[in-house]
């Protein structure tokens, strides 16, 4: 039939047959804002439109529904060019950051606005309850209404959007938007789903229905038959190249122990083959035609059954060391079975695999049996965390071509680099045949560190000389993405009666899932990232990882620290009210502070021996003080009565900035003849800002304005190395290595000016608007003139600037988060009633941004904390993989009182002062509710997620 | 999959259409048909859009509310009884409760069913219309209970509204789930009388349904079970459950029963709702 229907005030006549949804229709008019994020599951919200003046969801409407109809879309706003007070209110409250959904929340506040102008906290909660934040939580989302509002009535802005720092500068601590912001919020084409070109391939893959087994038999020849089918990948025709896909510096502390496609498969949903075809439909058709025959085998699941004696083993395959073999070898791999393949480890990292672990490490300063023997009261704890995901509202995505005979990339990853690598590695070519454009990221968290589709994309890419474009499923995003690492650990402490730490033993067990991808760094993260808070002598740690066959785990935002914080902080508030005085004070005479030599350091490097150095710059003192003023610590509230219950709790938290030793950035900037300024930072924007970061670097050394900078980012062809942005390392590393190439930059400019005006160096300053002037004669030069006149026929050549940046410094961030809590003893409904995250990350650079990554990251670790999970059943597949069955914090679940605090502290080695601030916010949470908890009804938590079922169980009631 | 649409113009086309389609539905608010993996199984839509049913009514004794209102109407209505509204909020998406409608909600009797126990513990009517194989069309009122009871013999029929007396009846509600929009272990309905006649207890259990626990409303009824743990323990013996990754069946029994005491006991206190 044929409907005729406005959108955005354009007539539309089509012809639709009535199978088609309307946002597929309006995706096909070329409405391709009009996102998905959920499979049309009526969740996350990126297909919200309004249609006849209502917000609905396109993907659950029918096309003929919209006959007669008035549709309005992101673009029934202003562009990025003209944008209206919404959209620019939004990015200078700082919540448009990876933006998959700001243009849809966008529609729905200028729909909200147009309709009641001065709008109630509850009725903007109303309207944004249908769409999902995940990256900058959703408080700044009122203030955003509240600076619209103010834009529309006065013009300008009345309320306040963040503190700000270092009043001697002008843009580094201030609020001053996003570089990037006004195509994001504007729905402009940005992802790598915007990058498609007509004609190109799809690529559909057959996923393991076992948990465990061989493919002792696969027949592709009818899908290969298939029209319209070009290529039909599996275990026998993949490069024999074994790899892994976690994005580490090389040589990585992770085993390559697969390949493209493997015999073996070794979870639901790992690849059985993948096909590559015309369109989706018939890829996903000839997927139907592939016969698979499979020897199922009995598959581990748990920590527990991994260590068992008899445990089947994941890996029972040839183990190789580039570096560093063990002695016995050879002896070690006769029980091997060739299925299986191999393991190679890029030297030792301590791993067993017929007996499933695949790393181990271990660590001890001073004595802590010693020290347990010198103890009042010795306490041992075992707390166990579980297997989430990181659900970035893209999934993961790559859209791959052969241009000049090169193979080009299109990714939607925080580690270009990385993936060049890990592609050339598995296509076996040459890195420099390989490019990778960083598009916008739709949301990171850590799953996009690893080289989850890029390598299978890449390869089938180069094998067929076409176009190819994959994207998973939000189901292959739960079955077959990182998760995070469930993991089993056991605290034991040791305390003299006035609480003064006499020992603390920390022993990780962690379940790394099928592959080994971060096997050692995110388990050793729970004790890097939570030892060194702590002052005690005698100090131990062992972490053994052990593979499973749950779905993939990896890198998720805070890697092992929310865990091993989870623990180690609880443990103390147990140990506390053991030893009968108050937690806070236990903690306040234990914590480090500036100064103190952090031994324990030593033996927590990541695969080598790490540096001891002192605490630097430290806000902890203070972010612990000032949150125990603000939640009133020590005074019981008396909250509703009835079941309810009221309980505080809190924790202090660290993270780090990137990793010294292991991390390595670099810059470039040049001059342009017109005295504007490019800038290339090989570090990887994921929404976090760090491009605008580097613009404010470049403007506040140089004297100009942010708009006189560019900023190009994570291509690989134009752009310097940088190891990628996780481990909280981009404003760090990157940052630093932009600071550099401006300083270089400046000294090239004055040298320049001094050639250009016949004057010494030594004599020159920049100054603003952009120029030099001379100190001793006050001649001056303009970078327009400088820049042009260097580029004439008798200039010396373009003037340009490079950095790196490489740092043994740990400039950690620290911080405290306080809660409270409501409980209900009848229902175990656990609410959280107020969160305090106070943090010190130095100078944050931008500080609007930075506080909606605090607010973000809190909220989704109250996620972790109170529901969020994968659950599995006895077959291994997993049970809620939709994003309304998995449940995530919609911005009902926000806390009525949230508040995020910046400590104000200068670090020495950032840049501008500046350390990392968003994934330490993800440790605080799961510690603080169980203190909480325990407060309000006296059961210790001692699992993730404090479902009300559990806490039901702990009180008795079940 | 859908592969078919058709725009019903009136109440008699739609009741042919569905007779004429063996694989058809009729089409509310489509937040259920369209969705990633949907419970509804049919290839034909039958769309109910032109048939003027979203109307909300009230009149002296009564409140009559079309099949296709939406929930955010129901829950912005000044009509609305406050356990309704309450119902309806149990959908947590402002942008879904302005598509889903009470009539598809209730129609589907599905174990995550926002508005199926409360508008059954209120004993609400059902307006329903019919066509036999004669062709011929009639419109009937039928206690929501009946519906619910003999669910598949209604499946031809047309959900045309919900007739809700004014009384001092207490009506209540409660939903169990881990977030807002996570789905729900379990959400009850309970009604009652002043003089606790004419009980009514219902459970939405997530993968299992909507029951009814007749052997509860009876013992409570009768006076044989007068207390919050007596009424909780008997909801828990008779409440059919399966363990799912919303909770163990254990937990629900224990949820479903305390849920629905709660309710008991606002009601006890004179609750009237």
């Amino acid at each position: 039939m044929t409907i005729q229907f406005t959108v955005n005030g354009k007539r539309h006549r089509v012809d639709v047959d009535g199978s088609e949804t309307l946002r597929a229709m309006l995706v096909r008019l070329g409405y391709t804002n009009v996102r998905d994020s959920d499979d049309g599951d009526g969740f996350a919200g990126s297909d919200t439109i309004i249609f006849n003046d209502l917000p609905v969801y396109a993907n659950l409407m029918n096309a003929v529904q919209a006959d007669g109809g008035e549709i309005l879309t992101a673009d029934s706003m202003g562009n990025s060019r003209n944008l209206n007070p919404v959209q620019r209110a939004m990015i200078d409250a700082g919540v448009v950051q990876s933006a998959y959904n700001a243009p849809q929340a966008a529609l729905l506040l200028t729909w909200l606005l147009k309709h009641e102008p001065n709008p109630t906290r509850e009725r903007i909660k109303e309207v944004l309850s249908g769409i999902f934040i995940r990256d900058a939580g959703y408080e700044h989302y009122y203030l955003a209404v509240q600076l619209a509002r103010e834009l529309i009535e006065f013009g300008k802005y009345k309320t306040p959007i963040s503190p700000t720092f270092r009043d001697h500068l002008t843009y580094v601590g201030k609020p001053k938007g996003k570089v990037d912001g006004p195509t994001l919020v504007a729905g402009e084409a940005a992802f790598v789903e915007d990058r498609l070109q007509a004609g190109y391939y799809s690529m559909a893959i057959l996923r393991s229905p076992h948990a465990m087994a061989y493919i002792t038999e696969i027949d592709t020849a009818k899908a290969e038959a298939l029209e319209g089918v070009v290529a039909v990948i599996t275990h026998k025709n993949v490069p024999d190249v074994y790899y892994m896909q976690a994005g580490q510096g090389n040589p990585e502390p992770s085993p390559y122990d697969r390949k493209l496609m493997n015999r073996k498969v070794r979870h639901v949903g790992d690849r059985v083959a993948a096909v590559v075809a015309e369109t989706i439909e018939i890829a996903r058709e000839a997927l139907k035609l592939i016969k698979v025959t499979y020897e199922v085998l009995k598959p581990v699941f748990t920590v527990e059954e991994a260590m068992a004696e008899g445990a089947s083993l994941v890996h029972n395959s040839v183990v190789e060391y580039v570096v560093g073999a063990p002695e016995g070898l050879d002896e070690y791999n006769k029980g091997a079975d060739p299925r299986d393949g191999k393991v190679i480890y890029q030297f030792p990292l301590h791993g067993d695999i017929r007996r499933n672990i695949a790393s181990a490490a271990h660590g001890e300063i001073g004595d802590v049996e010693k020290g347990f023997k010198e103890a009042d009261l010795v306490i041992e704890r075992t707390y166990q965390t579980n297997q989430i995901q990181c659900t970035p509202l893209e999934p993961h995505v790559c859209y791959a071509k052969i241009d000049g005979g090169r193979l080009v990339l299109h990714a939607s990853t925080q580690v270009p680099y990385h993936v060049r690598r890990i592609v050339a590695r598995v296509c076996e070519i040459p890195e420099h045949k390989v490019r990778v454009i960083k598009e916008r990221v739709g949301g990171g968290y850590g799953s996009k560190q690893d080289i989850l589709v890029e390598d299978l994309v890449g390869y089938a890419t180069w094998l067929t000389g076409k176009p190819v474009y994959y994207r998973n499923t939000r189901e292959e995003e739960f079955i077959a993405n990182s998760t995070r690492h469930p993991m089993r650990i056991t605290m034991k402490l040791g305390a003299k009666k006035d609480g003064t730490l006499t020992g603390v033993y920390m022993d990780v067990r962690a379940n790394t899932g099928p592959y080994g991808n971060h096997c050692l760094t995110v388990p050793m993260n729970a004790c890097s990232k939570t030892l060194p808070l702590l002052k005690c002598d005698n100090m131990k740690f062992d972490v053994y990882t052990y593979y499973t066959n749950i779905p993939p785990t990896g890198a998720y935002q805070g890697y092992g620290a929310p865990k091993g914080t989870y623990a180690m902080m609880t443990a103390l508030a147990e140990l506390a009210d053991g030893l009968g005085i108050d937690y806070y004070d236990l903690v306040d005479k234990n914590k480090i502070e500036s100064g103190y030599m952090l031994e324990i350091l030593r033996g927590l490097g990541e695969g080598r021996e790490g540096k001891v150095v002192p605490v630097g710059s430290c806000g902890l003192g203070e972010a612990l003080a000032k949150g125990a003023k603000m939640i009133d610590w020590g005074k019981k509230e008396k909250g509703p009565g009835g079941d309810w219950k009221i309980g505080k709790g809190f924790a202090i938290i660290q993270q780090g900035s990137g990793l010294p030793g292991l991390d390595h950035s670099n810059a470039w900037a040049k001059l342009l003849p017109d005295g504007n300024i490019q800038l290339f930072s090989g570090g990887a924007d994921i929404g976090t800002g760090l491009d605008t970061i580097h613009a404010k670097i470049a403007a506040e050394g140089l004297f100009v304005t942010l708009d006189q900078v560019n900023v190009t980012s994570g291509d690989t062809d134009s752009c310097p190395f940088d190891t990628g942005a996780y481990a909280s390392s981009g404003t760090y590393f990157s940052g630093n290595a932009t600071y550099y190439a401006i300083e270089d930059l400046k000294r090239n400019i004055l040298d320049e000016a001094a050639h250009q005006l016949g004057e010494q160096a030594e004599d020159l300053a920049l100054r603003a608007p952009g120029e030099v002037y001379s100190t001793k004669t006050g001649a001056s030069v303009s970078y327009a003139t400088l820049g042009y006149n260097a580029l004439q026929g008798d200039g010396r050549g373009q003037v340009m600037g490079k950095g790196s940046f490489v740092t043994e410094h740990n400039s950690i961030p620290y911080g405290a988060h306080f809660v409270q809590v409501a409980v209900n003893t009848r229902t175990g409904q656990i609410k959280v009633e107020k969160y305090y995250a106070l943090q010190d990350a130095g100078t944050p650079i931008n500080p609007e941004m930075a506080l909606c990554q605090m607010y973000g990251a809190a909220l989704k670790s109250i996620g972790h904390t109170l529901y969020e999970d994968m659950t599995i059943d006895e077959k291994g597949y997993i049970q809620n993989v939709r994003l309304g069955d998995y449940g995530v914090p919609m911005i009902t679940e926000q806390p009525e009182d949230f508040k995020a605090i910046l400590i104000d502290v200068d670090d020495e080695v950032g840049p501008y002062g500046a350390k990392s601030i968003s994934e330490i916010s993800t440790n605080g949470a799961a510690p603080a509710i169980a203190v909480a908890i325990h407060d309000a009804v006296g059961v210790w938590m001692r699992s993730w997620p404090f479902t009300p079922e559990k806490l039901l169980r702990e009180m008795g009631k079940l | 999959m859908m592969k078919k649409f058709l725009v019903a113009q009136s109440k008699e086309e739609a009741l042919s259409l569905k007779r004429l389609h063996a694989k058809s539905v009729f089409y509310a608010g489509g937040t259920e048909i369209n969705r990633l993996e949907s419970a509804v199984q049919a290839e034909v839509a039958i769309d109910l859009s032109k048939l003027g049913l979203n109307r909300i009514e009230e009149k002296k004794d009564e409140i009559i509310i079309g099949s296709m209102a939406t929930l955010q109407t129901i829950a912005t209505s000044s009509a609305v009884p406050a356990w309704l509204k309450e119902a309806a909020l149990f959908c947590g998406s402002f942008t879904r409760r302005n598509m889903a409608t009470i009539g598809g909600n209730f129609a589907l009797m599905l174990g995550r069913s926002y508005v199926g126990p409360v508008l059954l513990a209120s004993r609400a009517i059902l307006l329903i219309a019919t066509i036999n194989e004669k062709g011929k069309y009639a419109e009937d009122e039928v206690p929501a209970c009946e519906y619910h009871e003999h669910f598949a013999s209604y499946q031809g029929a047309l959900i045309l509204g919900f007739k809700i007396r004014k009384s001092d009846r207490f009506v209540g509600t409660l939903r169990f789930a881990v977030s807002s929009q996570n789905r729900a272990s379990v959400t009850v309905g309970f009604g009652a009388e002043k003089d606790l006649s004419k009980v009514r207890v219902y459970a939405a259990v997530y993968t299992v349904g909507v029951l009814r626990l007749k052997e509860t409303e009876s013992r409570i009824e009768k006076g044989e079970i007068t207390t919050e743990e007596e009424i909780a323990k008997s909801v828990a013996a008779e409440v059919t459950v399966k363990s799912d990754y919303t909770g163990s069946g254990e937990y629900k029994r224990y949820i479903a029963g305390e849920g629905v005491a709660m309710l008991y006991g606002e009601f006890l206190k004179g609750g009237q709702r």
